[in-house]
């Protein structure tokens, strides 16, 4: 599991590892930037930085020893003595866990180290923050183009409450895309499909979203996926249990009445916070009163909230289910069907795109934490003892920005380097997975992800699930920090095992159909979730009896011995001398639109008033603006001819016609990010009819016939031809922008 | 929308006036066999014993699906400018309960007692009278009051189902063993949103609700310019009954949606010329009432005959049609029928559903309806947030 801590980049829940997530430091570096950004004249000594952490205390717990925090402030923008400590607290880790010490101290030295990497992260991340981005603006942007908004705005806290005795609480962690998010989306998935499922030849699968208790038991959802949470009596509002425990000790932790001993135990509690069960958790709330942090009122024993939401599938009542919280599930199901597909060979990827739901208890951050997305999601299943892959040349010289766990470790930057040389130096654990790396990294810088806001994270011992052998998470830069926004994992054949013990029917129907006749289903659905060791009890008590009887859901079935026997066998979801490991590669849709949004956000020279996006030609959601320069009814036929040409050449396009200045209409369209805007004016009229086409981040325009400018659009769209080769066939023209 | 919808796959019971003529060199069995060897789809978790009525596509389904997407996409959203939505699954209660999902959207149940297996009621009522019609001892009279029975089925309440239920000694069709009364079962899934408890919602049951509760952002977008079309692309979910006939009834599905809100003094369309000598298979209501069969005409003549209400309707009916030809549907295999008065919900004035004649009979495969301003109001009142659009008048108005 996670610990708390390292995690205030945002770590998305992208990864498979029903793990929990944890955001309050990013939360902190989130308050602190704006704190930052409020007072951009004054330094930001330790003391700011105490009061602001004092401030935070009410939701935000963060881990800070006085060590780490002296330093920032002597610091300054030296970052020598951060990396220092950093490097000494990873040598101790290492260290000890050379000689084997003991859990607990190993923990409390993480633990250390993490909050000690926090420090030096914070402060690099501060020293290269992009002064000129406005997050205030942008989000303005997004919410009055409607790229997206929240969902369910106008059914707001009073408005709906008449059907509620209290209130109804507004929805938070829903979004809907407008006409322009929808638009990106569409061309987000296109790409994507192009890149990775077509270009490699992947097997597309599309499942269900409804989803069967059985299959999240076997995958370990049900028992696993889960946070504890406790409410405050009297609000009923709901925290995450650790989290108000994390913040609580803190603050006693600052407490001069607190006497060394008892800071000692309390550095244990957090160090085995992650570990704590239900009980352990109940005991710890008591033993330090822990009360809900904004009214000082009581609060509920923990427990355990499911973070899937659940439903039941059926009229009868008899079938719980629950809405897929990633879309990973459904490929390892259809696994056999696949393999089949694929002519029985390894290796072979799936793939699949579709909406994933996380009952998150407190949703934030925008797109980067909500309750329903879109995933993006591949598994690539190879042989494990050949983890070469063909077409590793082809990226081996490609340049990326690593953060390798030894980096982490010794308190280093990310470093620049190839993906053939961090496989050579076995920074990176195989060709096969590094080559996914790199194809998702080419993905990433096409959709307008900055190369420089993006970089390769691996994740540390005691952060990957107990079945990954290597684990990167492609990171985005953005104003809420480093964000997670795909995560690339070398797995062994967990997911497989799982689902091919669950679902194994160890038992041979024949007899038992004809006798119980509608119930036999029941029977069979028994056996069918009877695990191995429940088989061998059953072929026990069998053995030496003529029948047997067998209670199934308060029916009593009677089984003749002659109807049933018990065959052992390994159900095979591949050959049987061949576990197949698996390398996935997950996208979170969301997060890596809005980190593209951010790095294409621009505001134009010496204007604030307006803004636009550089996007990519593939990702802006329409190609091309068609604008009348007035209303004149002459320009009509016109406007039509190339609305007609642009739907024919399928090239996607707007038109306004509104009656605003033709200046303020080219803001508009620039404000959506569309690359291309054609003006029909009072010389397209004339014979020959011509129109000018202006480039959305130059500015630059030409004047060319009416009849050819679709297709120049089109070839530029397509990368047929760039603006420059555009430029030489037609002189730059000046007009309308100026005026 | 509620009344319609729920019947939206309910086509596939043969009706008296279909299946007249079947294509006797199709077999069904054959298709479903390459249709799962090769992957197009297949039952979801067939490897944990599968859950009726949900379905995983293959690469071949995928395929086809992402290109019948994008074609969609092109001929309506691009074509004619739509704006496109896309909107959460997850949906409060109280915009269902504004909707009338909440209250509505329900079909009548009955469980066999001993098994516990779960019928719809209807379902059992049509099959059960079919089966007594066909017996020799039913007497003209009593056949005459079954197809009475029948031609009201969906107009009966609980009680009224009850009665014909007890009067027709309808017992769970598989075992024999006696049914429950009649009870409401919503069709629509249930969950929690957020952890508090206090937060019922839904998976939607049909995109346009998302739409609808979009309404003034999307006119906002339009430049507060009507008309304007929106569109939306995306999984609805409807916990049907009895779940069956492959992808034609099922619990998890695509749907793609289209509100085209318009000024109700103005129905024409600019573009209707375009479509006007199209030709098509119509079957008017008055056609169905007095026992003709379908017609072809074009739509141009169907409007200026008032067969279909308005220019506006017949556009994007003729738009479907062409949808429909261009992804593969044969067009002596298509048709549009028209509601009859007593299957209209009581807010639309036309509505016509694009069917398919397949192996299980005429399949409604696309609704067309011009709706009033139902769902509009309906959000209005229960939001408190007026969804109206203003309107430049030529000549002002003096109080």
């Amino acid at each position: 599991m996670y610990s708390e801590v390292f995690m205030w980049h945002v770590t998305p829940k992208i990864s498979h590892k029903p793990s929990l997530e944890s955001f309050h430091l990013s939360n902190f570096t989130e308050q602190f930037n704006q704190l930052k950004r409020r007072r951009p004249t004054e330094r930001h000594t330790g003391r700011h930085i105490q009061k602001y952490i004092h401030e935070s205390q009410q939701n935000v717990a963060v881990v800070l020893s006085r060590y780490t925090f002296n330093d920032v402030r002597r610091s300054g923008k030296n970052l020598a003595p951060l990396r220092a400590a950093v490097k000494e607290q990873g040598d101790l880790v290492r260290k000890l866990k050379a000689e084997a010490a003991s859990e607990i101290d190993v923990k409390k030295a993480v633990t250390e180290l993490k909050a000690r990497k926090k420090i030096l992260e914070d402060k690099e991340l501060a020293l290269t923050t992009d002064e000129t981005f406005d997050r205030v603006k942008l989000e303005d942007t997004l919410k009055r183009r409607f790229f997206y908004d929240q969902s369910f705005a106008i059914y707001g806290a009073s408005a709906s409450s008449r059907f509620f005795f209290f209130a109804f609480p507004s929805v938070s962690g829903l979004y809907d895309f407008g006409p322009v998010g929808c638009a990106i989306k569409a061309n987000f998935i296109n790409l994507w499909r192009s890149h990775f499922i077509i270009e490699e030849g992947m097997l597309e699968v599309d499942c269900s979203i409804l989803t069967p208790h059985p299959v999240f038991k076997a995958s370990g959802h049900v028992d696993r996926f889960a946070d504890y949470m406790v409410k405050d009596v009297k609000t009923g509002e709901c925290f995450r249990a650790d989290h108000l425990v994390k913040a609580h000790l803190e603050k006693l932790m600052k407490d001069k009445k607190t006497t060394t001993e008892m800071k000692d135990e309390m550095n244990t509690v957090l160090a085995l916070l992650d570990n704590y069960d239900q009980a352990g958790l109940a005991e710890v709330l008591k033993k330090y009163n822990v009360t809900s942090p904004l009214t000082n009122n009581d609060i509920t024993e923990p427990v355990e909230f499911n973070l899937m939401f659940a439903t039941q599938i059926g009229p009868a009542g008899n079938m719980p289910g629950f809405l897929r919280p990633e879309t990973a599930q459904g490929i390892f199901v259809n696994f056999k069907r696949l393999l089949e597909f694929n002519q029985n060979r390894l290796p072979f990827a799936a793939a699949q795109i579709g909406q994933s739901f996380r009952n998150e208890i407190s949703p934030r951050s925008g797109l980067l934490r909500v309750r329903e997305f879109t995933q993006l999601e591949i598994e690539h299943f190879i042989d494990p003892s050949d983890k070469d892959h063909p077409k590793f040349e082809d990226v081996a010289n490609l340049e990326v920005l690593l953060f390798s766990g030894s980096n982490q470790m010794s308190g280093k930057s990310a470093m620049k380097t190839t993906f053939g040389q961090a496989v050579a130096e076995g920074v990176i654990n195989s060709q096969v997975l590094a080559y996914f790396m790199a194809r998702t990294y080419l993905f990433l810088l096409k959709v307008g992800v900055h190369p420089d806001k993006c970089r390769f994270r691996q994740h540390l011992d005691n952060e990957m699930a107990h079945y990954a052998c290597d684990c990167w998470d492609a990171e985005t830069k953005t104003s809420y920090g480093w964000v997670e926004v795909v995560g690339c994992a070398d797995r062994s054949c967990y997911d497989l095992n799982q689902h091919a013990q669950h679902s194994k029917v160890p038992l041979v129907a024949g007899a038992v159909g004809k006798k119980f006749k509608k119930d036999a289903k029941l029977l069979m659905t028994h056996f069918a979730e009877m695990t191995k060791e429940a088989a061998d009890t059953f072929d026990k008590n069998l053995q030496g009896k003529d029948e047997i009887s067998l209670d199934v859901n308060g029916k009593t079935f009677t089984l003749a011995k002659d109807m049933v026997t018990v065959k052992r066998y390994q159900k095979t979801v591949h050959a049987e001398d061949l576990t197949p490991s698996v390398i996935e590669p997950s996208f979170g849709l969301g997060r890596i639109m809005y980190s593209l949004l951010e790095h294409n956000f621009r505001v134009r020279e010496g204007d604030e008033q307006r803004t636009y996006f550089t996007l990519p030609q593939a990702i802006a959601p329409y190609k091309c603006s068609v604008l009348p320069l007035s209303n004149n009814k002459e320009f009509d036929p016109f406007v039509k001819q190339l609305v007609r040409a642009f739907s024919d050449e399928g090239v996607s396009h707007t038109v306004d016609s509104s009656s605003v200045s033709i200046g303020r209409r080219y803001a508009r369209t620039d404000e959506i990010g569309i690359p291309y805007g054609i003006t029909v004016d009072f010389d397209t009229i004339k014979e020959p009819h011509t129109a000018t086409l202006r480039e959305r981040d130059s500015l630059e325009q030409i004047r060319a016939p009416l009849t050819e400018l679709p297709g120049i659009v089109k070839d530029l769209v397509g990368g047929k031809q760039s603006w420059s080769d555009v430029l030489k066939k037609f002189p730059l023209f000046q007009g309308q922008e100026a005026s | 929308m509620v009344t319609e919808s729920s019947r939206l796959q309910d086509q596939q019971l043969p009706s008296p006036w279909n299946s007249l003529t079947t294509d006797e060199t199709f077999d069904r069995v054959k298709l479903e066999d390459t249709l799962k060897r090769r992957f197009f789809y297949d039952q979801s978790f067939a490897i944990y014993g599968g859950v009726s009525g949900l379905y995983d596509f293959g690469p071949v389904g995928c395929a086809i699906k992402a290109n019948f997407i994008n074609l969609w996409r092109s001929h309506f959203i691009i074509e004619e400018g739509m704006l496109e939505v896309d909107c959460s699954i997850l949906t409060p209660h109280p915009v269902f309960k504004a909707s009338g999902h909440v209250d509505r959207f329900a079909d009548y149940m009955v469980k066999d007692v001993k098994t516990g297996e779960c019928f719809r009621a209807d379902h059992l009522v049509k099959a059960h009278l079919e089966k007594l019609m066909k017996d020799k001892k039913t007497t003209a009279e009593m056949k005459d009051e079954m197809n009475t029975v029948l031609a009201l089925l969906d107009n009966y309440d609980q009680a009224g189902l009850a009665e014909v239920l007890k009067k027709y000694n309808v017992t769970s069709p598989l075992t024999n063993n006696d049914i429950t009364e009649p009870v409401e079962f919503n069709l629509m899934f249930a969950t929690q949103i957020g952890p508090a408890g206090n937060m019922p919602g839904f998976l939607r049951p049909e995109t346009a609700q998302g739409i609808f509760v979009n309404f003034k952002r999307l006119l906002e977008f339009n430049q507060n310019r009507l008309p304007f079309a929106a569109a939306q692309i995306g999984q609805s979910f409807r916990n049907e009954i009895s779940p069956r006939s492959g992808l034609l009834r099922v619990r998890e599905f695509t749907q793609l949606e289209i509100e085209h809100f318009i000024d109700p003094s103005d129905k024409d369309h600019p573009k209707f010329e375009d479509v006007a000598n199209l030709e098509v298979l119509l079957f008017s209501g008055s056609n169905q009432m007095s026992g003709k069969s379908a017609m072809k005409t074009t739509f141009g003549q169907a409007v200026a005959e008032g067969v279909i209400n308005s220019q506006v309707l017949a556009y994007f009916m003729a738009r479907t049609y062409l949808f429909l030809l261009k992804v593969g549907v044969h067009p002596d295999k298509c048709r549009f029928r028209q509601h009859l008065d007593n299957e209209m919900a009581h807010y639309a004035c036309d509505c016509w559903d694009a069917e398919t004649k397949t192996s299980y009979g005429w399949v409604e495969v696309v609704g067309c309806a011009d709706r009033s301003c139902y769902d509009l109001n309906q959000h209005a009142q229960h939001s408190k947030v007026p969804l109206v659009a203003v309107k430049t008048l030529k000549e002002p108005i003096s109080f």
